[in-house]
């Protein structure tokens, strides 16, 4: 009997040693899970604030880049066309002008006028380039489609764009901005792919603009879109990137199941329209 | 003693009421403390009046101990940059999570293992040392409180531009 309830009190002390042993591992464990999980998440947190950080500098470093080589452009434009232009009109109209005969006089204010309306058309052309006026005026559908009309009409390239639902326009800016990175792509895919044509169609599906660019050259898809923003290089991609994300859209990159053409969508917002 | 037990339940409960967030949680919270005085009533009623019971105290623990996990699973699903550590409330909870949980098996044990002078040492040992230590972090949870109100002032531009400091 007494030996009995001698082993009943040991395994009394054994439950009650391991029981508060293992009730104590589980308060340290759920304890020290807790810091350590939140440590972690703070410290991944960290790292993703580095690469947002990183990124942002790229893109901001790309912008200024970009900015600078549209002056470059401009400035080059002006001084090595406008420029001579305007000096050559300012030599037929010199001072020795009212000296020489008249029919030379007709001659040099005749040559004066075609080289300024050279120099109007010149400066009008790079006003252009800065901003469209059909954009301006009749907003994208009439300017992309302009401007697939002339690339085609260059013959190098099968080009065509098509508007179907279109009856809520976006605002000025943001259309602006689309255009641009239309351009961006065109300008892209002209010079790197090598493709027999390029297709642009629109489409919107409750409060989204989705545009689709098909071309058959050789295109990217987002991994390297990805890839490319990332690195120093690849400008053009970096600039569309940052106009995607003040347009709050999105850009996919990718590849037919066929492998026969690429696909770039654009998915933009129109909660913040104008009719 | 009971009347202190449902004192320092209900006490706990409303501290940790209002650090969860989950309503269906905070409801638990509420109607919990209603059961344990029902279920201390009737502890009362049915264990003999030699010894006190510690029954309702490791019922106590347990609830305690599932309330405090929970608290810390909400706070592991909130993305904070200030470390748990040093928080006032997370030392409050560490504190009663380690006295709770090394305290279960012991009140569980006591009304069967009173008279055994080996428990009784045992009892003495394991209870001394986690009243201690829910002691000490105790206080280092409310010296963090003093410290963070010391050396955290909230900065207000607004009266003339001059800095306010919360005391």
């Amino acid at each position: 009997m007494f030996k009995i309830l001698q082993s009943n009190s040991n395994s009394g002390s054994y439950i009650l040693f391991f029981g508060t042993l293992g009730m104590l591992i589980l308060a340290f464990g759920i304890v020290g899970f807790v810091i350590i999980h939140q440590r972690r998440v703070t410290r991944y947190q960290f790292q993703l604030k580095l690469l947002e950080e990183e990124k942002q500098q790229i893109l901001l470093n790309a912008s200024i880049r970009f900015q600078e080589e549209e002056r470059n452009r401009i400035a080059a434009d002006l001084h090595d066309d406008a420029g001579p232009l305007l000096a050559t009109a300012r030599l037929y109209l010199n001072e020795n002008l009212v000296n020489q005969e008249k029919t030379q006089q007709l001659q040099s204010i005749y040559s004066a006028k075609q080289i300024i309306d050279d120099a109007i058309l010149l400066i009008r052309n790079i006003s252009h380039s800065l901003m469209p006026p059909t954009l301006k005026n009749f907003g994208l559908e009439s300017a992309t489609c302009d401007l697939f009309q002339k690339i085609s009409g260059s013959g190098a390239i099968n080009a065509s764009a098509r508007f179907h639902d279109y009856r809520v326009r976006l605002k000025v800016d943001q259309e602006l901005l689309v255009f641009r990175v239309i351009q961006e792509l065109i300008n892209n895919i002209l010079k790197h792919s090598n493709a027999g044509f390029i297709h642009l169609t629109q489409n919107s599906n409750g409060n989204k603009m989705y545009l689709r660019l098909h071309h058959d050259g050789v295109g990217i898809v987002q991994s390297d879109f990805e890839k490319l923003n990332q690195s120093a290089l690849g400008l053009g991609l970096k600039n569309i990137a940052s106009r995607m994300r003040v347009l709050r859209g999105r850009i996919l990159f990718e590849i037919d199941p066929s492998h026969t053409y690429y696909k770039i969508t654009l998915e933009i917002p129109i909660d913040s329209s104008i009719t | 003693m009971r009347i202190f037990l449902v004192v320092e339940f209900v006490f706990l409960s409303t501290v940790l009421y209002y650090n969860i967030n989950k309503q269906i949680v905070k409801r638990i919270i509420i109607i919990a403390p209603w059961f344990f005085i029902l279920f201390s009533i009737y502890d009362f009623r049915v264990s003999t009046r030699e010894y006190f019971s510690y029954v309702p105290l490791a019922v106590e623990c347990l609830v305690l101990v599932i309330y405090i996990t929970y608290f810390f699973f909400e706070k592991i699903q909130i993305n904070t940059p200030i470390p748990i550590y040093t928080t006032f409330m997370f030392w409050i909870a560490v504190a009663f999570i380690f006295y709770c949980s090394g305290n279960f098996f012991l009140f569980l044990y006591y009304n069967i293992a009173i008279k055994n002078e080996q428990f009784n040492f045992q009892y003495t040992l394991i209870y001394s040392t986690f009243t201690i230590l829910k002691n000490i972090l105790l206080c280092l949870g409310i010296c963090l409180k003093q410290i963070t109100r010391v050396y955290n002032p909230s900065i207000s531009f607004n009266k003339g531009d001059q800095p306010t400091y919360n005391q």
